[in-house]
């Protein structure tokens, strides 16, 4: 190998996503530096991750930065590219081709971020090129969605006509989320504790994989969140329905601790909690969601809560002092909502078995009577839409 | 968080607001306090972090289970320092008024812990103001234990009593 990677840029404008990857960070207290790949430094794909916005991107040339570094001195004339070791079904499905074993699995697709051009590189007199464009070709980023993926790519090098020659290969992983997020997210500065955290994305793009719009990434996020009370979380009865992850903040760091099998802020959650996960992952895929409540005092229909198979009011307890949903717009009657903390029963006599579990997603939270989410959550009482309580928790 | 007026005056009155104690303001202890790692008898303090909320209070949060390794039973303790007692008292109310549960957290008897408390059924939560200090614990495990006794330890910790 007469050839090094010395390192690859993804976010290498900062301030500008529609040509590059978006400023992220890994968490709360970790920043992300760029170049993200250095030679030495990234060993998995993990280590080199990269975030590209879907809206930001289409119809851009989307470009990485590639420092290379010459081991011979007599090396002119030099073109490098990467192929894209996921293209043609990828190694696994290679493998099971030469193995006659081809019918039993679908050929998965081209990496998320395809392959890399080939281009003339030109070194210095220290050997190094600067970082260099290169620019990606074949990728997904126009038709996937919510995506993550891991990308390999097998860098090579040829001289003059020569034939091409290995140098390496890297790993990357790779994000699209639907467009720039939204509160408590930020864009920019890339130095603020609020860019997108990739340890959260790994979650998120995972449970929304494919989503084409927001409402489709929110509705997947309800569903995902719901279904974590399998194992993960569940409702707070022996706290009486207390927010432990939203209390004036949202605790994201202890939520993602929780997820990765770590005692978090505990087992129990509430509907602030609920909401609060709902609206904060979609938001960092580009939705445009709020928290906000309704209240206060009001009977309940029996309902199945997250981490229960039993219908019932919540707890038993036969009404809720309060509650709250992810929620669109001015989160007012009219407005809809995402509900990840416990499914109704959507049937015309929400009141009585035979119940018809459903899950609130993107549903009209409606007046009295109308038959919308009001109507199949609470039978009487106070609740109303409390418009004025609309907030984004920030991070913690 | 801040609290809609109709929503106070509504757990004002649940929760007799106005016959609450006065807190003592030189019963609580300095805005730096911290909770010490052995604070709580028979628990083992696993995760620890301290914030400026954007309400001025100092948040610390705690979870604390049996032994290493074990997240079941777990106790999850918060412990705001307010900046005042009065200040402490309204941030009880609005944890009080946190819970979507319809039926009151109950308080418990003077003296028991802090200068005011209250507790769910079985003492599965707990939360109690001691001067300008608001604590709360709660379970954070499917196995639901006692919660009164690790509030008694930390209303201890914070009067300087037993450490």
């Amino acid at each position: 190998m007469s050839i090094e990677i010395e390192s690859i840029a993804f976010n290498h404008t900062v301030g500008s996503q529609s040509a590059d990857a978006m400023n992220v960070r890994r968490n709360g207290s970790q920043a992300l530096l760029t170049p993200e790949w250095q030679r030495g430094v990234s060993s998995t794909a993990q280590d080199a991750p990269a975030v590209y916005s879907i809206a930001d991107t289409t119809g851009h040339t989307i470009t990485i930065h590639v420092t290379l570094r010459r081991l011979r001195r007599d090396m002119k004339k030099v073109e490098v590219r990467a192929l894209d070791m996921n293209a043609g079904g990828g190694c696994l499905y290679s493998i099971l081709v030469g193995l006659g074993l081809g019918d039993w699995i679908q050929p998965r697709t081209g990496g998320l971020l395809g392959s890399v051009d080939a281009r003339r590189v030109p070194f210095g007199t220290n050997g190094q090129t600067g970082p260099l464009p290169f620019t990606l070709s074949n990728h997904r980023l126009q038709t996937s969605g919510v995506d993550t993926d891991i990308v390999l790519w097998r860098w090579q090098y040829r001289e003059g006509h020569g034939a091409w020659t290995d140098i390496g290969v890297t790993q990357h992983e790779a994000f699209s989320v639907l467009a720039s997020p939204t509160a408590p997210w930020v864009a920019q500065p890339l130095a603020s504790a609020d860019v997108l955290w990739t340890d959260l994305l790994r979650y998120a793009c995972d449970w929304a994989r494919g989503a084409q719009n927001a409402n489709e990434a929110a509705a997947a996020v309800t569903r995902a969140v719901y279904a974590l009370g399998a194992g993960t979380v569940t409702y707070d009865c022996p706290g009486g329905g207390s927010s432990n992850y939203s209390w004036g903040a949202f605790d994201l760091s202890a939520f993602l601790d929780r997820l990765n099998g770590g005692v978090g802020n505990g087992v129990y959650v509430n509907c602030s909690d609920c909401a609060t996960f709902v609206s904060t992952v979609a938001n960092a895929l580009g939705a445009d969601l709020w928290q906000s409540r309704m209240g206060y005092g009001f009977a309940l229909n029996p309902l199945l809560a997250i981490g229960s198979n039993v219908w019932q009011t919540a707890c038993g307890w036969g009404s809720f002092s309060y509650h709250e949903v992810a929620w669109k717009g001015a989160c007012t009657a009219t407005e809809r909502i995402y509900d990840a903390c416990l499914q109704v029963d959507n049937d015309s006599n929400p009141a009585a078995p035979p119940q018809s579990p459903l899950l609130p997603q993107d549903m009209r939270f409606g007046n009295a009577g109308d038959g919308d989410y009001r109507d199949k959550l609470s039978p009487s009482g106070n609740c109303s839409p409390q418009p004025t309580t609309r907030q984004r928790r920030a991070l913690v | 968080m801040d609290m809609q007026p109709e929503r106070a005056e509504q757990l004002q009155a649940i929760y007799r607001y106005a016959e609450w104690p006065p807190g003592e303001e030189g019963a609580a202890v300095a805005q730096d306090f911290e909770l010490p790692v052995n604070a709580l008898d028979g628990w083992v303090r696993t995760r620890a972090t301290r914030e400026l909320a954007r309400d001025g209070r100092t948040r610390q949060r705690s979870a604390w289970i049996r032994s290493p390794g074990a997240v079941d039973p777990a106790l999850m303790v918060e412990l705001w320092s307010c900046a005042s007692a009065d200040d402490a008292r309204a941030l009880l109310l609005a944890l009080l008024g946190d819970m979507q549960s319809p039926v009151p957290a109950s308080r418990i008897a003077d003296s028991a812990v802090g200068d005011v408390a209250f507790a769910l059924g079985g003492n599965s939560a707990v939360l109690f103001a001691r001067g300008r200090i608001v604590v709360r614990l709660r379970n954070g495990g499917r196995t639901v234990v006692d919660a009164l006794p690790a509030a008694r330890d930390i209303d201890r910790v914070i009067v300087g009593g037993k450490r």
